[in-house]
């Protein structure tokens, strides 16, 4: 198997489509998957379940329930609310990876509520953002140059004719379509004057003629009376924005340090579909460099998807709102990510602070377990490999290290207190810190 | 099954008999048939006695045979019978099979479920606990006498049967009964507890020494109709006050020191707790004492009982949507001027804050000197639901309008009128400029006259804001729309113009005040249908915030919000007064009024 190759990884050998790559593909596409998500999976194969998670008809009730509530709680003004509703989203849903590639974005289109100040647009991007996340870059580009909520972050209202405000354009060049060297200072200035006029007003994108700069503008190489819907055009098409995504994307999907190798396979196969993102993971996600063991457990969970995770795996009767608010003291505040780039993620999760309340809250999850000694119903061999219905195949893909099974035997799991412990180590375990 | 003797006991609340002995399974007659007339205090001395002495919590309960028949009311009230929930009850498994368990030993005892179980718990059952000092476990006994002691003791030798499957039982001795113990006396009482010794010591001696302060207070405070009534020992409401960490007398906040100080002063300086209850045919009243040593301050008494002629309080009942309010009396210069004394530093500073910035908005009328002392009776609040119909949006959440009366004695300062509606403006365009620099939506701000009376108000110009986000989504401050008026030396501040406007007319034609007790300190008066109309306009945002916060499926959450109208239904309205008194005392008693004789016996049953 070739780390960077994007060809179809076919199962088979030592190499099969067991519980450990199916635990693995599900965790990466969604928020770590239950027991009958992975048997459901290992029934399916590989293809179909990738199929599957990125088909965009299922339905979920929980999910569609939930949308329908989302406006009013943004309605009220409760940021914390509409937080614990997104989690709540996330949890329930049945198009995991389509959640993901939303947190993605908001991530990748950074916006913070705490100079919004208002749920209500929040929640507005937030519904822009689904709608395009897995369709093509440039809809998403376009729809979020349109945004209300991104044209008070970056200042749209003050872009005037005459007196461009460069805030957007430099965002959108560096941290949204190309990165850092692709661009001029020229290019900055002269698509600055093609945002001029984009604004807002109560919260709807409204177009104020007057204040746009109808003169000739040179971006990137192309000339004329281009406006912010050329500019997003121009950036989308641009080489270095499919190396830019399909970095983004291995980032998330696959490892935090891809090999250039394999960020320009990525590109070419965005740049073939026309930067279409649900075709190009399909390719991804069926891919030898997704299955490869150099990405196995090669991320360290964001604090949604550790606390998420916990939730799901463990089946916990938790308020949405409180699984929000753990996440809060993780550093991942959802609506409301640090700076315009966003969480740095990987690494940057993890420092004393934020260890110690991953550690508290593994206790907790662990003391919430109903009836936990029926979860070790199955006892854990020697070398960790058991029935799934034990914890340590539900939570460790059947991979638990020979030091932890050592201290899990010494565990009486048939007894509750005992049985939370051991969920607490495997909860709190350096390998259930990766995703 | 042979019957033991009984006593008659007469007493000034009922009459009834009292077995010597206890039911004996093995059939052995121990008796004397004796009646002798006990008062009720006695019987209850007796039970008490029964008690662990040093109880941290003592209850009594008396009938509890009528109170089961008014349970059985309800229960078969088409109010619960037809709610979706009591579906839910009753097809609960756990239950059911506690329902025919109950059902087989009351068929056996030949009788019905529910004279089983009022037969058990007797005429009087005295509950007393202690909690463990570290686990906070409680270890209870529970000791009962009763009248109907045939159909008890049947009921008992079924029950113990089935537990132990011996009938050689004999009186005081102890028998397991799942995790707790069973014994019946040989002076005809029963008694349960889950803690071996405890059961052990107790006994239901006709000559047990009655807790004599206990006794009396009750006698004093307990009115005979009472149907429940629960005592809370100095030292458990010290231990709980020590469990708090930081208990002040002194509050932190003036709101809550003004308002509660004086509970706060009787459960600083707290001897007993006692609470009791009391059920009529429609309704149930619960009454709380705090008995304290102190005296209380003055500044805690309420106004009316030294108004010899105090303004009327309006009623705000015939208002359309009208869901409830609250009339405060307090002397509210003296408290603010005995700020130090009733608050902790910050809260004391939160009090010379609210004054300054008053003072600040009102332009020149210093609160202090000018306003608070002209306060000349309770302050009235006025809760009543808002039709948003007429201003074309309706906001999420939809809040109910709030209105503030406020009496006052306009020659106390000059042109103090004037002053107060120059200041209202004042406040109102300070607000909107804080607004406009949030770049939120601003009032229109506009003065006219309804009925002669002239009127300040702020609103949302009509469709403004129905853009937010394109959605509708209007925030709660769409809610508020400040309006204030002077009306026959009243001054009104009202959320809405429409609450206004009613509030007006209500004066105007002269509508019946509102009579409150006159040493009350404060009365909170809910009217349930205006509260539901409410609720009801804003069933969705609560349905959201049962999923949101309890991790349920809207299935789940709409059944949890109709349950709630469920008993709301059941309900007419929920009075509660408290008043304090001079020895230190406080008194609270709420009574919840139903709808359609919810709790009559109907004696066909």
């Amino acid at each position: 198997m070739d780390s960077t190759s994007l060809k179809a990884w076919i199962p088979g050998g030592k190499k099969p489509w067991d519980q450990a790559r199916a635990a693995h593909l599900l965790r990466r596409t969604g928020f770590a998957p239950t027991i009958s998500e992975v048997r459901q999976a290992l029934l399916d194969g590989p293809g179909k379940t990738i199929d599957k998670l990125i088909d965009t008809t299922i339905d979920s009730q929980r999910h569609d329930e939930l949308d329908e509530i989302g406006r009013g709680i943004a309605a009220r003004q409760d940021i914390e609310a509409l937080r614990g509703w997104w989690l709540m989203r996330m949890r329930y849903t049945t198009r995991p990876l389509h959640a993901r590639l939303a947190l993605m974005w908001h991530n990748h289109f950074a916006t913070s509520n705490a100079k919004i100040g208002s749920p209500p647009m929040m929640l507005t991007q937030l519904r822009s953002i689904e709608k395009y996340a897995a369709g093509q870059f440039f809809d998403l580009l376009l729809a979020m140059s349109k945004d209300p909520a991104m044209i008070v972050w970056l200042d749209g209202a003050l872009n005037l004719k005459g007196r461009p405000n460069e805030n957007y354009a430099r965002e959108l060049f560096e941290l949204f379509s190309l990165g850092a060297g692709n661009y001029t200072e020229k290019d900055i200035q002269e698509s600055a004057r093609a945002f001029t006029g984009w604004s807002q007003k109560n919260s709807v994108y409204r177009f104020r003629q007057r204040e746009h700069d109808e003169g000739e503008k040179i971006i990137l190489g192309t000339r004329g009376n281009l406006n912010g819907t050329d500019v997003c055009s121009i950036a989308s098409k641009h080489p270095a924005c499919a190396r830019f995504i399909a970095s983004r994307l291995l980032h998330e999907f696959v490892t935090p340090a891809p090999e250039d190798q394999l960020v320009q396979n990525l590109a070419d196969e965005l740049a073939k579909s026309d930067m279409n993102i649900a075709e190009s993971l399909r390719t991804l996600l069926k891919s030898e460099a997704f299955f490869h063991a150099s990405a196995y457990r090669a991320r360290i969970k964001s604090p949604i998807e550790y606390v998420l995770g916990m939730a799901r795996s463990l089946d916990l009767d938790v308020p949405a709102q409180l699984l929000a608010s753990v996440t809060v003291q993780m550093s991942q505040s959802v609506f409301e990510p640090p700076s315009v780039k966003g969480w740095d993620g990987h690494r940057a999760w993890i420092n004393s602070t934020t260890m110690l309340v991953r550690l508290n809250a593994a206790q907790h999850a662990a003391e919430m377990v109903q009836k936990p000694e029926d979860f070790f119903a199955t006892p854990l061999s020697a070398d960790g490999t058991s029935d799934i219905r034990s914890f340590g195949d539900l939570l460790l893909d059947g991979r638990v290290p020979a030091p932890l099974v050592q201290r899990l035997k010494a565990l009486d799991t048939s007894k509750a207190a005992q049985a939370h412990q051991a969920i607490n180590l495997l909860l709190t375990s350096p390998e259930y810190q990766m995703a | 099954m042979k019957t033991a003797g009984s006593i008659l006991c007469a007493t000034a609340v009922c009459f009834c008999t009292v077995p010597v002995m206890g039911w004996s399974p093995a059939g052995a007659i121990e008796t004397s048939t004796t009646e002798v007339a006990l008062a009720s205090a006695d019987i209850e001395a007796r039970l008490l006695a029964a008690l662990p002495k040093d109880a941290d919590v003592r209850i009594m309960l008396r009938d509890g045979d009528g109170l089961i028949h008014r349970l059985k009311a309800i229960a078969g009230s088409p109010v619960v019978t037809d709610s979706q929930w009591w579906d839910q009850i009753t097809s609960n498994p756990e239950l059911s099979q506690a329902r025919l368990m109950l059902l087989g030993v009351a068929s056996v005892a030949k009788t019905d479920a529910w004279s089983a179980v009022g037969s058990v718990l007797g005429d009087r059952l005295a509950v007393g606990v202690n909690f463990d000092d570290e686990t906070g476990e409680p270890h209870y006994v529970i000791a009962s006498l009763s009248d109907n002691t045939e159909v008890r003791d049947r009921v008992m030798q079924q029950v113990l049967t089935f537990v132990t499957g011996s009938n050689e039982l004999k009186s005081n001795q102890i028998v397991p009964i799942g995790d707790a113990f069973y014994k019946s006396t040989n002076d005809g009482m029963i008694v349960f507890s889950n803690d071996r010794a405890m059961i052990k010591k107790s006994t239901g001696r006709a000559n047990a020494t009655p807790d004599a302060r206990l006794m009396a207070t009750v006698a004093k405070q307990v009115p005979a109709d009472a149907t429940i009534w629960t005592q809370v020992s100095s030292s458990f409401i010290e231990r709980a006050i020590e469990s708090e960490g930081n208990f002040s007398a002194k509050a932190n906040e003036p709101l809550q020191g003004f308002l509660f100080g004086d509970w706060l002063h009787a459960i600083d300086n707290s001897r007993d707790g006692l609470a009791w209850l009391a059920v009529d045919d429609d309704s149930i009243r619960l009454s709380t004492v705090i008995d304290s040593d102190m005296p209380m301050p003055e500044t805690h008494s309420g106004l009316l009982s030294t108004l010899s002629d105090g303004p009327e309080i309006w009623s705000g009942s015939s208002i359309e949507g009208y869901a409830g309010q609250m009339v405060i009396s307090r002397d509210w210069a003296e408290l603010f001027s005995e700020r130090e004394s009733l608050l902790n530093v910050v809260g004391a500073g939160q009090a010379v804050d609210f004054t300054s910035t008053l003072t600040s908005l009102l332009g020149g009328l210093d609160v202090m000197d000018d306003v608070l002392p002209a306060i000349n009776g309770p302050i009235n609040l006025i809760v009543a639901r808002q039709n948003f119909e007429s201003l074309g949006f309706k906001p999420n959440p939809q809040l109910p309008a709030f209105a503030m009366i406020t009496p006052l004695d306009m020659s106390m300062t000059k042109n103090l009128a004037l002053r107060l509606r120059s200041g209202t403006l004042s406040a109102l365009s300070v607000v909107s400029l804080e607004m406009a620099n949030n770049n939120q939506k601003v009032y229109a701000i506009q003065m006219g006259k309804h009925r002669g009376v002239d009127i300040v108000w702020s609103a949302y110009p009509e469709g403004d804001g129905n853009e937010d986000a394109g959605m509708s989504m209007l925030g709660p401050r769409f809610n508020f729309a400040p309006c204030t008026a002077i009306v026959d030396d009243h001054f009104v501040i009202t959320t809405s113009i429409d609450l206004m406007k009613d509030l007006i007319d209500l004066q105007q034609d002269k509508t019946p005040s509102l009579e409150v007790p006159s040493a009350a300190s404060g009365e909170l008066l809910i009217e349930s249908t205006g509260l539901a109309s409410i609720l009801q306009d804003n069933k969705e945002a609560l349905i959201a915030d049962e999923m949101l916060k309890k991790n349920h499926s809207r299935a789940q959450a709409t059944q949890n919000i109709d349950l709630m109208f469920t008993l709301l239904d059941m309900v007419q309205d929920l009075t509660i007064t408290s008043t304090p008194s001079e020895s230190g005392s406080v008194v609270a008693t709420a009574e919840l009024r139903f709808n359609d004789d919810l709790l009559q016996i109907n004696e066909d049953d």
